[in-house]
């Protein structure tokens, strides 16, 4: 990751967390992950794999659903970027997870918020984010996202 | 830094046309170039010196925000915190062992819990 801007992250060529990352999220084909915290549901992870068969090659699609269940637990009271830097470094990130054919959809409590990746299908939210990797499923979800991420 | 090198020359050129061979003047164009070459590639180590500074600066603050949010699950003091694994399928790609022989690969399934839990006790010896 390489910070050009001001507080903007960017997710270069040769990430090297970030390809850790996708290689994880590769090497899983299927199956959940939950986290409890104090007895609580804090967050859970389902992962699936599609095998495409394109011009006789094998694709393998992923779709990872993280739902945030107690969002306000993942907040990070030190971060100081804004929307828009969040929406900037999701779009690098979300380049590289349809390159590497992976679909990410974060929601909220269950509900969906924001796609990212392969999957993405943007049409307004193309405006705002510039990316065709990116799709805001509820607007009014990803707010409650933000606010539990900056409130807490 | 290369446009003010060629401006240099320019003017270097014009009080000299009536020679457009002068071994002088060749001479120069040559230590400008070099001077060229020299403040380009003094740009590219600050560049890349920069670049690397921001790596690491960037590095550090995905690690510090990675580090928070862990902080939180692991030492939280008295506190349980659960990962639950449900038929999480992980294919292990092919490998080769030191002696280049096929170790092959494999899929792990994955069911259960790993459970962990912090307490904190008194220490008699503070006050």
């Amino acid at each position: 990751m390489i910070l050009f801007g001001r507080k903007h992250l960017h997710v270069s060529e040769s990430d090297q967390i970030i390809d850790s990352l996708f290689k994880i999220m590769s090497s899983v084909s299927s199956g959940s992950i939950k986290l409890e915290v104090a007895n609580q549901p804090a967050m859970k992870i389902e992962i699936n794999t599609n095998d495409d068969q394109v011009d006789g090659d094998d694709n393998n699609r992923t779709v990872v659903l993280l739902d945030l269940l107690e969002p306000t637990f993942f907040s990070v009271p030190d971060d100081q970027t804004g929307l828009f830097d969040k929406l900037r470094t999701a779009a690098e990130f979300a380049q590289k997870l349809t390159d590497n054919g992976i679909t990410f959809s974060l929601l909220r409590k269950g509900k969906e918020a924001i796609t990212l990746g392969e999957e993405a299908r943007p049409s307004l939210s193309r405006i705002i984010t510039k990316s065709n990797d990116i799709q805001v499923n509820s607007i009014k979800e990803s707010a409650k996202l933000k606010n539990d991420f900056d409130d807490a | 830094m290369h446009n003010a090198g060629w401006k240099n020359w320019s003017c270097f050129i014009g009080s000299a046309s009536h020679h457009p061979l002068n071994p002088k003047l060749i001479y120069q164009y040559e230590m400008l170039n070099n001077n060229i070459g020299e403040h380009a590639n003094i740009g590219k180590e600050q560049g890349g010196n920069t670049r690397q500074g921001e790596e690491q600066k960037a590095v550090s603050q995905w690690a510090q925000i990675v580090s928070q949010v862990m902080e939180k699950v692991v030492s939280g003091t008295n506190m349980s915190t659960t990962i639950e694994f449900d038929d999480l399928e992980v294919d292990i790609p092919k490998a080769k062992g030191p002696d280049g022989r096929d170790l092959g690969g494999a899929t792990w399934k994955l069911n259960g819990k790993v459970v962990w839990i912090t307490e904190a006790h008194r220490d008699q010896g503070s006050i």
